[in-house]
């Protein structure tokens, strides 16, 4: 049995870091200069939907703002790198920790609603940080944004190329995927779970449902930073307009086709949502329209996503040919021993 | 002995409905106490109140010789107060391990830092296997939750609850909808719970059967006030609870 699992872990983790290790090197060679740049896109967006992951798909609470401390995470990296000079790293960092605290302060004021109105609560927010991102020209450029921003750098290593960035992104998004698909298996991702099952439940099974829920937002808030950093010095620019309510609901819906509960489903989701007016160009003007469609046609037959329904997939697929290990807990009733009939 | 757990003057009412007036209720660790009364008698309710789910009116209710009256349900659950449900409450969409683990991180509060650097722990296996032999059942940690039937998810919400290592138990009608075989196993779970681990259990049930055989003391509840209390022998030949079961004698 022993030897069994470990050829099993052995195997998926094998293919894990094939496919990781192909795609970072085929795609850039692959991929014209374009679909190349549309696809760092992707990736920037991806890490802001992890954020997603971590709120809907593990905590259950619907949030539009991740838009928002992507814009604070972007401003504050733009700021520290025009005005202070500051490396990459350094600047990222502090996007990092400004988002994560105006998360905290935010978070721990909006999570004292219940379900719908926190979310509708957040859409005041993106409202409300929308309006401050345009007229406060002194700190966010306005509408004309700030342009002139350092690329990637590591010390004397600069990022001066789509195919470079895309290394760097690649980077940075398999890192907050890992860390988000690890939060799974650690005891806050279990009080996530229980906050987002039964509230009550999780409250006598010793979780604190107000405080997992702010380190939650938090996450979430943090995650957003670090896209912010990364689209700034990206597109060397950033402008107010990036931080629309649209984007959000874009961004929620990104999450929600590919699967709210795995990085993988967000992947995908990205991916898909970025990279479909590109492959629908001839049908640009109808391209709302098939997102509308294609969104509900989502809700009624796939509601896990397409990881979800992948997932099930392979569940049926390990259960049928008796793959992975499994725990044997407690014994079968002995029906003889057991007296009938007569109550205690 | 010390008591676990202490009513006193506890009230709560919901608008017109009184759901608890003035009542007042011991527990001792290793006993078993029973709740008992009419439906809508108020028992589900002091039950929330005990545990936090629901703030009191007036009263102060102590547990481990702490006034918990105005203590986050959260914060009384890491004090050692388990609570179980009518209907079971996993979570759903999960595998049986991960439901298991809740309890285990209630038990051994980690770090998440710890936590997160650190396998999955598999120490509290040899202790969950013993309880679920007791309960003459068997699962797959791996499978998923919804894959066990009805009664075993009850049973399991009792044992996910001892491995918590509470010092009280609150059990809401752990019978109900149980077959009899499983009411036996039950029976002997909570019997483990208080004899070997001397947990305290607050045990509501309708069926007379299980309360008479295994509860040490009762509490009869009516509209939410004590109507009577004591052992088995003296509830069940106590006049003001049989009238509230079965009604006022009708004289001719």
């Amino acid at each position: 049995m022993g030897k069994k699992i470990r050829v099993h872990k052995v195997i998926s983790t094998v293919v894990f870091v094939l496919v990781l290790a192909l795609a970072f090197i085929l795609i850039p060679r692959l991929s014209s200069v374009y679909v190349l740049t549309v696809l760092n896109g992707a990736l920037i967006f991806f890490v802001a939907c992890l954020g997603i992951c971590v709120m809907l798909g593990m905590g259950g609470m619907v949030s539009f703002a991740t838009i928002t401390f992507m814009g604070i995470g972007a401003y504050t990296s733009a700021n520290l790198s025009l005005l202070l000079k500051l490396p990459f790293m350094a600047c990222m960092l502090g996007a990092v920790l400004l988002s994560a605290l105006f998360a905290l302060v935010i978070g721990s004021i909006l999570l004292r609603l219940s379900g719908t109105f926190f979310t509708f609560s957040t859409v005041a927010l993106v409202q409300i940080a929308h309006g401050i991102f345009t007229n406060l020209r002194s700190v966010t450029g306005g509408p004309d944004g700030m342009g002139g921003i350092a690329t990637f750098n590591f010390g004397p290593l600069m990022a001066k190329t789509p195919f470079q960035n895309f290394y760097v992104l690649f980077i940075f998004g398999l890192l907050c995927a890992l860390f988000v698909a690890h939060l799974r298996n650690t005891n806050l991702g279990r009080r996530l779970y229980a906050v987002r099952d039964n509230e009550i439940a999780a409250a006598v099974m010793g979780v604190d449902v107000y405080r997992t829920k702010v380190i939650a937002f938090v996450i979430a808030g943090a995650l957003a930073g670090v896209a912010g950093s990364l689209l700034v010095h990206n597109y060397h620019f950033v402008g107010s307009s990036s931080f629309v309510f649209d984007q959000s609901t874009t961004m929620v819906i990104m999450a929600m086709l590919g699967g709210i509960s795995h990085p993988g489903g967000i992947l995908l989701g990205t991916i898909l949502i970025t990279m479909l007016p590109e492959w629908l160009k001839p049908l640009q003007e109808y391209i709302r329209l098939f997102y509308g469609l294609g969104v509900m046609l989502l809700m009624v037959f796939m509601p896990t996503g397409l990881w979800g329904l992948g997932s099930q997939i392979s569940a049926k697929v390990k259960e049928k040919y008796r793959l992975g290990h499994k725990t044997l807990v407690g014994c079968e009733p002995q029906a003889k021993s057991a007296p009938s009939g007569e109550v205690v | 002995m010390e008591k676990l757990l202490e009513l006193v003057g506890v009230n709560k009412h919901f608008g017109g409905v009184i759901a608890a007036k003035d009542v007042n209720m011991d527990v001792y660790p290793g006993e078993i106490h029973g709740l008992i009364g009419p439906n809508g008698a108020g028992k589900t309710t002091l039950l929330n109140l005990i545990s936090g789910i629901m703030p009191v009116d007036s009263g102060t209710i102590t547990f481990l010789g702490k006034d918990v009256t105005s203590i986050k349900p959260h914060n009384r659950a890491r004090m050692g107060m388990g609570r179980t449900f009518q209907t079971p409450r996993f979570l759903k969409r999960a595998d049986i391990e991960e439901n298991i683990l809740l309890a285990i991180d209630l038990a051994e509060r980690q770090s998440f830092l710890k936590s997160f650097f650190s396998p999955r722990s598999k120490d509290f296996i040899p202790q969950l296997d013993e309880l679920t032999r007791t309960a003459q059942f068997s699962f797959y940690l791996e499978n998923d939750i919804n894959s066990l039937t009805y009664g075993q998810r009850k049973m399991l919400e009792i044992i996910r609850s001892m491995l918590t290592n509470p010092k009280l138990i609150l059990v809401d009608e752990p019978a109900a909808g149980l077959n009899n075989a499983e009411i036996i196993h039950m029976v002997e779970l909570l019997r483990i719970a208080a004899f070997q681990r001397s947990i305290g259990i607050v045990l509501i049930e309708h069926s007379m059967d299980m309360i008479l055989d295994c509860c040490h003391n009762i509490t009869v509840l009516n509209f939410g006030e004590v109507i009577a209390c004591g052992s088995p022998e003296q509830i069940s030949s106590d006049q003001a609870v049989i009238t509230a079961y079965l009604g006022r004698e009708r004289h001719a």
